[in-house]
C-alpha cells in the first residue's frame, strides 16, 4: 500500500509540473490546453476508499489553482468529478468496475475509452462552467468543453497504453 | 445520537463533498481584501518561482526574434524624443517641464502568459523591490496590456485586458468621443467598444485610442482599429468590435507605467462629493 501510494504522488507531482510548465503554454487553435493533469484522477486505484480519493481530487485541484493564478475553478472540478466517478465508473466499466485495476485489466477498451472520455468531459464541463459562470457565454463553455476534452482524450488514452504494463 | 454518527459516517463522502466545494466556492468569490491579498501574495510568490527557471531555459530559443522586436521598438521611441525634441523648440514647454513628467515607465519581462482563460493574468518578474504597486498600467511595444493587480517583493500579477472583469476608457483617435473597452471572452484578439452613441459617425477602420480619463494610462496609447460596427435598430448605442493592434497571444516585453500624480488624483477624487 505504502509503496502505491509513493508511486502515485510521485506521478502526481510530475504530472502537475509538466501541466503548468508545458501544457498551460500549448494553446491549441488559440484557446486549447490539454488537462493531462487528469491522469491523476482517472488511474487512482477504483476499488479505494472514496473518501481520500475526494481530498486526493482536492488537493490537485487546489494546488493548480494557486499555482496558475486561477481562482477555484480547477478545485471545483477537481473535487466534483472525484466525487461522481464511483456513477461514471458503474456506467462505463459494466460489470467489472469494482476490480482494482480495472483501468489496465479485465475491462474491455471500448469501457475504458468510455470511461476516460466521460472523467475528462464532466470535468472540463464543470471546469470551463465555472471559470466563466454565466449562461450568456453558454456556446463558449460547449466549445472550450468540447475542444479541450478531444485534445485531452487522445493525449491520456494514449499515455495509459503506454502505461499498461506488459501480459 | 447514534443514529447521528451512524448518518454521518453513511453519508461521509456526500459531506466531505460538500465541505470541500463550500471551500472552493468561498475561495473563489473571496472578496475580504486582507485574505485574498495574502493567499494571493503567498502563490504569487511559489507561481513565480516555478516559472521563472522555466521561462530562463525556453527565452533562449526566440533570441534572434526579440533582437529584432527590441530594434524596431528602439527605432519608434528614437523617433518620438527626435519629435518632441522638434517640438520643445517650436514651443515653450518650461511650465511642464518645472511640474516634471507625469508618467514613467519601467520595462519588465512576462514569465506568465495567459490568454485561454476568462479571467486571464499575467506574472511579470518584476516587484515592489522595483517599484512596482498595484493598478499600474501595462503597455507592450504596440497597445495596452492591463493593469497590476497584485505585487509581492520580485514579481507582480497583471489583469490583461483579455480579462471579463476589466473595463478600459478608451476614445476614437480623431475625435474626442469616448466609450469602455471590454473583453467578452471569446477571441484573444477581438474587443467591444461600449457606449458609443449614434449620433457620433462610426466607421469600419477607425483607430481607437486611450481615454486618459483614468490615472492608469496616459492619453493617446493605441489599443486597435474598428473591425465591426452594428447599428442596433431601436437603441442609442452602436456594437462596435475592435480589433486589437498587439498581438496578446505572443508578448515577451511590456513597460510597466507609474504615475506620478496618481495619489493626488486620487485624493482629490475622494474629497469631492
Amino acid at each position: 500500500m505504502i509503496q502505491y501510494y509513493s508511486r502515485f504522488f510521485t506521478l502526481a507531482f510530475i504530472l502537475m509540473l509538466l501541466q503548468m510548465l508545458i501544457f498551460d503554454r500549448v494553446n491549441l487553435f488559440g484557446f486549447s490546453n490539454p488537462a493531462v493533469y487528469l491522469i491523476i484522477l482517472i488511474v487512482y486505484r477504483l476499488t479505494q476508499d472514496q473518501f481520500g480519493y475526494i481530498l486526493i481530487g482536492f488537493m490537485v485541484g487546489f494546488l493548480l489553482d494557486l499555482l496558475t493564478q486561477t481562482a477555484g475553478a480547477h478545485s471545483i472540478a477537481c473535487v466534483s468529478t472525484a466525487f461522481i466517478r464511483p456513477v461514471i465508473s458503474r456506467f462505463a466499466l459494466g460489470a467489472n468496475f469494482d476490480q482494482p485495476n480495472a483501468m489496465f485489466t479485465g475491462t474491455l477498451l471500448t469501457n475504458r475509452m468510455l470511461y476516460i472520455f466521460l472523467m475528462i468531459f464532466i470535468h472540463q464541463l464543470i471546469f470551463s462552467f465555472f471559470a466563466y459562470f454565466s449562461m450568456a457565454h453558454f456556446w463558449i463553455i460547449f466549445k472550450h468543453s468540447i475542444t479541450n476534452t478531444l485534445f485531452t482524450f487522445i493525449l491520456i488514452a494514449a499515455t495509459i497504453n503506454l502505461l499498461q504494463p506488459k501480459q | 445520537m447514534q443514529w447521528v454518527l451512524n448518518a454521518i459516517i453513511r453519508y461521509k463522502n456526500f459531506l466531505l463533498y460538500f465541505f470541500l466545494l463550500s471551500i472552493s466556492l468561498i475561495f473563489s468569490s473571496n472578496k475580504s481584501e486582507y485574505h485574498s491579498s495574502k493567499l494571493a501574495k503567498s502563490s504569487l510568490f511559489f507561481s513565480g518561482i516555478i516559472h521563472q527557471p522555466f521561462d530562463i531555459f525556453s527565452s533562449y530559443f526566440d533570441l534572434r526574434e526579440e533582437n529584432r522586436r527590441l530594434q524596431q521598438e528602439n527605432n519608434t521611441l528614437k523617433n518620438l524624443v527626435l519629435d518632441k525634441f522638434k517640438q520643445s523648440e517650436i514651443l515653450d514647454l518650461e511650465e511642464e517641464n518645472l511640474a516634471g513628467p507625469t508618467y514613467w515607465s519601467l520595462p519588465a519581462k512576462l514569465i506568465r502568459n495567459s490568454f485561454t482563460q476568462n479571467k486571464n493574468l499575467l506574472l511579470l518578474d518584476k516587484g515592489e523591490k522595483n517599484g512596482v504597486a498595484k493598478e499600474m498600467g501595462v503597455i507592450g511595444t504596440h497597445g495596452i496590456i492591463g493593469i497590476v493587480n497584485q505585487t509581492s517583493q520580485g514579481y507582480s500579477t497583471v489583469l490583461s485586458i483579455l480579462n471579463m472583469d476589466l473595463k478600459i476608457n478608451a476614445k476614437f483617435k480623431h475625435s474626442n468621443v469616448f466609450g469602455s473597452l471590454y473583453w467578452t471572452g471569446d477571441k484573444p484578439n477581438k474587443m467591444q467598444l461600449a457606449d458609443i452613441s449614434v449620433i457620433n459617425p462610426v466607421q469600419v477602420g477607425d483607430t481607437i485610442v486611450t481615454g486618459g480619463m483614468s490615472s492608469y494610462f496616459p492619453e493617446g496609447i493605441t489599443i486597435g482599429t474598428i473591425s465591426k460596427v452594428d447599428r442596433p435598430d431601436n437603441g442609442g448605442y452602436y456594437n462596435v468590435e475592435v480589433e486589437l493592434i498587439n498581438n496578446m497571444t505572443d508578448i515577451k516585453y511590456v513597460y510597466v507605467i507609474g504615475n506620478n500624480r496618481r495619489e493626488e488624483i486620487i485624493e482629490l477624487l475622494e474629497q469631492t462629493p
